[in-house]
């Protein structure tokens, strides 16, 4: 059930109460709990995948305890965590990658259709998800990072936590994991950020991204020729309609998991923030940035030899991150442009910057910072044409529409266009609001307001705005297809 | 844990009574709409329809008859029900909520066509939102349309993703006594497209249907049928019209009800008078008025007595 759905707004509640008054007698009374609504919830998308994910825990728990048993045979601790890997990845390899890979090589050899057929192969939701967080662990498992736990359901309850089951943050069994194996106290601080950070995300995702969906929809899905200025606007928004969309799930999600006494990673850092191109990778998707950092780039070389091997190693990176998003070549595309975009980083071989608000002990960035904002903003949605975009053909298309200077109306076409403006105004009433609050956890921490009754009115104002704004056929969440 | 469930109930109450205002407020605003589909309902509603002659149907009367033409040739006061998109089953039940606030008229002209025995549910649903504060109002909506559960009860819910109304106290009218007549050029391409019109008959509507010439005849109030002109080749699509004709046919002898056939008028061989194949604009529609006026004047039909006596609840 989407997270913007009455149907989530009635189960979190009950879970909520199921869990604290009813399964709080045992922390296995509550993890199984929890496994046994994470699996309701995720059997609400599709109840055929419920043994998927199940193999693909049992799999991974098993691997674990396996490799902890055998690692004084070196070879066979290996060969487990090898056989692990392999099918983790050829689950996710078979479901999401097989027709793609299989339609490839029929275009490129002759006859290839009856030699390289595709099959009708449904997604299951989340699967790139839950998979990677599985894999994490078997990983950290076999590199001792963590102990290997013979409890399978807090290890179920770990990988099939409902909140970030299908969109993340994908978790590191270091973090989450031990969280299941002690007990949970009700925290009132925790849970009220928790409400405050629900109340966030969806206002980020009905309000500021499914308003910045209608224009991006009608331009993108036209399936005719627009102005360079169209294509720039429907870009720019894209950008804001992906931020408030994945940074809004993300933000539910953490919230709903504080109700639990569960404390999940930050995914978002305020990327559009960022000077620089590695900046905003440290800002964006955090979990999933970090997983590959971790577990790809670092076992590559990481940074450490000469700049053709870092290159090398930000561009194998970058080409799996961005198929890990789909089976288009649009998205290794995406992945190849911001692996390319890292070359005068590695040519410079500057140290990673810091991700402090740029303007600590200051109210607004400096003019050299600023600009460097908007540099940084506008390659990234450039990024974000080729993401978005149905084909490369259509990609090539709005690049080759860009050039002129018809697409520099775009600047104050979003302010006044009667399709377009009431989506930036949203834009910038988020950005505002996180720009005020960006030392804080959650823009909607109002506490400098004393009186507990005005904060609930802007609070309830919030949820007026969320009610309106939401869509009948409200548009999915966009990481939901991956 | 108390505490913070405490500090929700108080928040919950807060969003609660926040929604109720808003939907209020959208509700209020809607209804004072200038568009057709929530204007047509507001002299309903408010008892500001005193009229003689109620013309009943769906589009094709809502769009094709005039009540001004009407009014000059009779010499009455007339008035347009007709409802977009809407068969039989939804136009009783607004004639119903006409008749609860406002006095009986002395003779309607109730349009009939392939469409009018079907059952409609959903189109511009929206149009009944507004007034669904209005116990009266919301009993005889929800006989009919199937609204969902959310809509019906959570406050505000059921405008989501509307644009905020605009309420201009000088907004220009839209309709003319319930009438929206069509400037629109025509346009024969779905006509083009079209394999065939099919006349169907929903069981639920036929028996609305049904009590409703009945409630009719029991209270003296007289009836007309109409055929409204069609466009000579869409008329030629309509499958089973015989089965059409035979249906009405039958309930006119029942209830001694008079039919006027308008099928056959020279406008309808000339697209200049339509913008689709069944639907007159503004020009034909006013040629047509004038025809369907002058024969009921030449019936003599129309009587003087008004019964100020409200529709009961119990009718929905």
């Amino acid at each position: 059930m989407p997270f913007n759905s009455l149907a989530y707004a009635l189960f979190l509640p009950t879970v909520f109460f199921l869990y604290w008054f009813v399964f709080n007698k045992s922390i296995k009374g509550q993890n199984l709990f929890i496994v046994l609504v994470s699996y309701l919830f995720y059997g609400w998308w599709d109840w055929r995948f419920l043994g998927l994910i199940f193999l693909v825990s049992f799999f991974s728990w098993g691997s674990g305890l396996l490799i902890e048993r055998y690692r004084h045979r070196g070879h066979m601790a290996k060969s487990i965590y090898l056989l692990n890997l392999f099918f983790a990845l050829g689950v996710l390899g078979v479901f999401k990658y097989f027709n793609f890979f299989m339609h490839s090589l029929s275009v490129l050899f002759p006859g290839g259709s009856s030699l390289f057929p595709t099959w009708k192969i449904v997604l299951p939701v989340g699967i790139s998800f839950y998979t990677f967080q599985a894999i994490g662990y078997t990983v950290d498992v076999y590199k001792q990072k963590i102990a290997p736990t013979n409890d399978l359901i807090s290890f179920l309850a770990f990988v099939g936590f409902f909140p970030q089951l299908v969109a993340g943050p994908i978790e590191r069994s270091t973090n989450l994991l031990p969280q299941f194996q002690q007990k949970r106290i009700f925290d009132e601080r925790s849970a009220s950020d928790g409400l405050r950070l629900i109340l966030w995300g969806l206002f980020k995702k009905v309000v500021v991204a499914d308003t910045c969906a209608l224009y991006v929809d009608s331009i993108f899905n036209a399936g005719q020729a627009q102005p360079g200025s169209a294509w720039l606007m429907a870009a720019i928004l894209f950008a804001y309609q992906i931020y408030g969309d994945f940074s809004g799930y993300s933000d539910i999600a953490i919230g709903s998991a504080r109700l639990f006494g569960i404390r999940l990673m930050r995914n978002f850092d305020l990327p559009y923030t960022s000077r620089s191109i590695p900046e905003f990778w440290r800002r964006w998707h955090i979990s999933l940035t970090t997983w590959f950092r971790d577990y790809v780039y670092i076992p590559l070389g990481g940074n450490r030899g000469s700049k053709m091997k870092v290159f090398r190693n930000t561009l194998i990176v970058f080409l799996t991150s961005g198929l890990w998003h789909g089976a288009n070549y649009t998205f290794v595309a995406w992945g190849a442009y911001h692996a390319f975009l890292f070359i005068p980083t590695i040519l410079k071989g500057k140290r990673p910057l810091s991700t402090e608000p740029i303007t600590t002990g200051r109210l607004l960035p400096g003019a050299l910072e600023f600009a460097k904002i908007v540099l940084t903003f506008l390659l990234v949605t450039l990024g974000w044409i080729l993401f978005r975009s149905a084909s490369m053909g259509q990609a090539w298309d709005i690049f080759c529409q860009l050039p002129g200077k018809e697409t520099l109306s775009a600047a104050y076409k979003l302010f006044i266009l009667p399709e377009t403006r009431k989506a930036t105004s949203w834009v910038f009433c988020m950005l505002l609001l996180e720009w005020i609050g960006k030392s804080k956890e959650c823009p909607l921490l109002f506490d400098r307001i004393k009186t507990p009754l005005v904060r609930y009115g802007l609070y309830a104002v919030f949820v007026l705005l969320i009610i309106y704004s939401s869509q009948p056929d409200s548009t999915q969440f966009i990481y939901f297809q991956f | 844990m108390k505490r913070f469930l405490l500090k929700f109930a108080v928040f919950s109450a807060i969003c609660l009574a926040a929604c109720i205002g808003g939907d209020l407020l959208v509700s209020k605003v809607y209804q004072r709409s200038p568009l057709p589909q929530y204007a047509s309902w507001y002299d309903v509603i408010h008892g500001q329809v005193h009229a003689d002659v109620i013309v009943n149907g769906n589009s094709r009367t809502w769009a094709l008859v005039s009540p001004a033409i009407l009014d000059s040739v009779l010499n009455i006061s007339s008035y347009n029900l007709g409802m977009d998109g809407s068969a039989f089953n939804r136009q009783v039940v607004k004639y119903h909520l006409f008749r609860h606030y406002n006095p009986k008229p002395s003779l309607i002209i109730q349009n009939v066509d392939h469409m009018t025995m079907e059952f409609s549910d959903g189109y511009q649903r929206s149009q009944f939102y507004p007034y669904l504060w209005n116990p009266v109002f919301r009993k005889a909506v929800f006989a009919i349309e199937s609204i969902p559960v959310p809509d019906r009860y959570i406050p505000l819910f059921r405008y989501r993703g509307k644009p905020f109304p605009q309420f201009n106290r000088n907004a220009r009218p839209m309709l003319y006594k319930g009438y929206a007549g069509s400037d629109r050029a025509w346009d024969g391409t779905a006509l083009r497209n079209l394999t065939g019109f099919t006349f169907t008959i929903d069981p639920r509507t036929e028996a609305m249907f049904d009590a409703f010439l009945r409630e009719m005849a029991a209270e003296g109030t007289k009836v007309v049928f109409v055929y409204a002109p069609f466009y000579e080749e869409g008329l030629r699509k309509i499958v089973n019209s015989e089965e059409m004709r035979s249906f009405y046919a039958a309930y006119a002898q029942k209830y001694d009800i008079p039919i006027l056939d308008y099928t056959k008028l020279d406008i309808c061989k000339d697209t200049s008078y339509f913008y689709n194949a069944s639907h007159l604009n503004r020009r034909g529609a006013e040629a047509y008025s004038r025809v369907l006026a002058e024969d009921i004047k030449s019936m003599g039909i129309l009587k003087e007595a008004k019964d100020i006596t409200p529709v009961p609840d119990s009718a929905f």
